[in-house]
């Protein structure tokens, strides 16, 4: 990993046009602001994740790294190269991958329709034919290589989609939701093959999600983005530790009385406590605890002195929509942390 | 160039694809022919109006539908394929590769072109072969206008593929010019037939000149002959490719501005 920026934006706006087509051309009504001011720095060899929920920006960002869309306000650069000025060159730079697009055509094999972009990218012949077998096999794809996309399934696609985007070796790779539509297990199975063989060597790889998981097996950093704005930055597990200053447990619980429970509730380092029944016998107890685990041993041994039982504990860590209301509602409210985690 | 051969070869997997698709595309040249062949015998001999092959009226019907269909198809396509790539969803997986617009639109023209051409020929051999017509043509005339005029037409084509980005619909301008230029631009019937005061329209639309360069090379009108018709086809090109060019980046820009690329 170098220093070297690689994808970088400075105060990049993208404010869409209300109307388009022929009205727009006699009224410019300003419409929604999808970014603001999005200031943003991938290193050399970065796996970058920006994260955010529908409607965030993420898409748009992508679209402008990519060129199909030109920022109403601000300056976007890939390896240096200004994505407006200079998109061309640009362009050679960069794969890209749009989970929901439909870039193939079904009724030509993998092989087929991956030759004509390899014609796009300057690639021809036995060299093409040579690349495309390549980025064939490295996504796993070797044997139905000639296959008719018709008869892939949604998985088969989407790393075909990723063999399309590797076509010209890209210096900067950007994925905008590459898992979705997928089942968990075809979606586990593309998280390992893009982080064994895409992730790799000095490529620099933005992938956006709004699936926390993901960002945290494939990405060294993140960026936490709402409302067109970039809300934070930094690895996941900083993020994380800095969001979470009350720790949260979730233990099974049997055989408790109302009144062990209120000890519990009142034993010292506890700071919230919430009950939920689950199947008449047993509780789950969810444990704010106020400083980290080492309150957790005492509450597990209270619970069998008062003659409970103890089925399960462990930490319950802040999911993505946690950390996402904890990141927004901070932006607005300070107050309002309190009371999210759990 | 490679571009343009990866789009046409491409292009042409998926036209065999579809296998009866393509074989009634073929066909269908045939019933055209037979039609206008007993059309035009019913007619008979116009050389009142027409002065090439004696005045047939199968010969000029032959190559006014053969050459209009190969020139407005400059026209038609472009709009058509890039409405067709933004339904498809294909504008944008294109765009993000690293080709020129030039590139671009000559290489979604290529297939249908040469498509045309193909009908082009069926038409004209069989005049040449089966009615003996033009035996005394000149082909380098022929060729030559047919060149300008198409890259005329490609020029007409990319304003109103510029047309289709911005609008998302068929261009009006180019439904209403394509029917029109076939019914006044001399294809089914002589320019010299109009009414007096359509005919300074006609001169400026480029089916007119390329037809009657057409038609008097295949009657054997060399180049010089044919040169009045090649240098105004010539000035069209010259004045509407860059315009066309500038437009079409213009319109692409347009609607990367305002996120209407994809749209359609
Ligand atoms: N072409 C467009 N024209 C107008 N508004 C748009 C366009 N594309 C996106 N938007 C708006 O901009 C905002 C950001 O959209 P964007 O697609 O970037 O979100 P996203 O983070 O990718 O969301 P998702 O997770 O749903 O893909 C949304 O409010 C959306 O409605
Ligand atoms: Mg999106």
């Amino acid at each position: 990993m170098s220093d070297a920026p690689v994808i970088e934006t400075r105060n990049v706006s993208m404010r869409f046009s209300e109307q388009q087509g022929w009205r727009g051309l006699f009224r410019v009504r300003p419409g929604k602001l999808a970014l603001d001011a999005v200031n943003l720095t991938i290193r050399q060899g970065e796996v970058f994740g920006l994260l955010g929920p529908n409607g965030a920006g993420k898409t748009t960002l992508v679209k402008i790294l990519s060129t199909l869309l030109i920022p109403t306000a601000g300056e976007a650069r890939i390896a240096g190269l200004n994505v407006v000025r200079d998109g061309l060159r640009a362009r050679r730079r960069i794969g890209v991958l749009y989970g929901d697009e439909r870039l193939f055509f079904w009724r030509l094999s993998a092989v087929d329709n991956l030759m004509f972009y390899a014609a796009l990218y300057g690639i021809h012949g036995k060299e093409a034919r040579r690349r495309v077998l390549e980025v064939l096999d490295m996504v796993g794809l070797s044997e139905s290589a000639h296959m008719r996309l018709h008869h892939y399934s949604t998985g088969m696609k989407r790393r075909a989609s990723i063999a399309r985007a590797l076509l010209n070796d890209p210096d900067v790779l950007i994925m905008d939701e590459v898992n979705v539509a997928l089942d968990p297990i075809a979606a586990a199975e593309l998280r390992e093959l893009i982080k064994e063989r895409v992730t790799t060597g000095e490529r620099t790889v933005l992938i956006t999600t709004n699936v926390m998981a993901e960002a945290e097996f494939l990405c060294d950093r993140v960026a936490f983005i709402a409302g067109g704005r970039i809300q934070m930055v930094g690895e996941i597990a900083h993020i994380r530790n800095a969001l979470q200053t009350n720790k949260v447990f979730e233990m099974v619980v049997g055989g408790l009385t109302n009144a062990s429970i209120e000890a519990l509730r009142a034993a010292p380092g506890v700071d919230a406590l919430d009950v939920v029944p689950l199947d008449g016998k047993r509780y789950r107890l969810d444990l704010n605890l106020s400083s980290n685990g080492d309150t957790v041993p005492m509450m597990v041994r209270r619970v069998v002195e008062t003659g409970g039982e103890v089925w399960s504990c462990g930490p319950r860590e802040l999911t993505m929509d946690q950390m996402f209301a904890i990141i927004v509602g901070n932006s607005h409210k300070d107050a309002e942390r309190e009371r999210i985690p759990a | 160039m490679s571009v343009a051969l990866a789009y046409f070869r491409r292009d042409f997997q998926i036209w065999s694809s579809y296998r009866l698709a393509a074989l009634w595309q073929l066909v269908t040249p045939f019933m055209l022919i037979g039609l206008i062949y007993f059309a035009g015998e019913a007619i008979g001999d116009r050389s009142d109006l027409i002065k090439e092959e004696n005045g047939s009226y199968v010969a000029f019907i032959l190559v006014g539908v053969a050459f209009a269909d190969v020139l407005l198809g400059g026209l038609n396509n472009l709009p058509q394929q890039i409405h067709d790539q933004q339904r498809l969803g294909m504008l944008e997986p294109t765009l993000v590769a690293p080709i020129r617009n030039l590139s671009l639109l000559t290489s979604i023209w290529l297939f249908r072109f040469s498509l045309s051409l193909v009908r082009m020929t069926m038409f004209m051999a069989f005049g040449f072969i089966a009615l003996g017509f033009w035996h005394s043509v000149d082909p380098s005339s022929v060729i030559l206008i047919l060149i300008a005029a198409e890259i005329t037409y490609l020029a007409l084509g990319a304003f109103s593929a510029a047309f289709v980005i911005l609008f998302k619909e068929g261009d009006p301008v180019r439904l209403a010019y394509a029917g029109f230029s076939t019914v006044i631009g001399g294809a089914i019937f002589p320019v010299d037939a109009l009414p007096d005061w359509m005919e300074p329209i006609a001169l400026l639309i480029p089916l007119t000149h390329a037809l009657s360069g057409i038609r008097e090379g295949l009657d054997g009108g060399s180049i010089a002959d044919v040169a009045p018709q090649l240098i105004t086809l010539t000035i069209m090109a010259v004045v509407l490719v860059p315009a066309a060019l500038y437009a079409f980046s213009w319109a692409l820009q347009r609607a990367k501005r305002e996120g209407s690329l994809g749209q359609y």
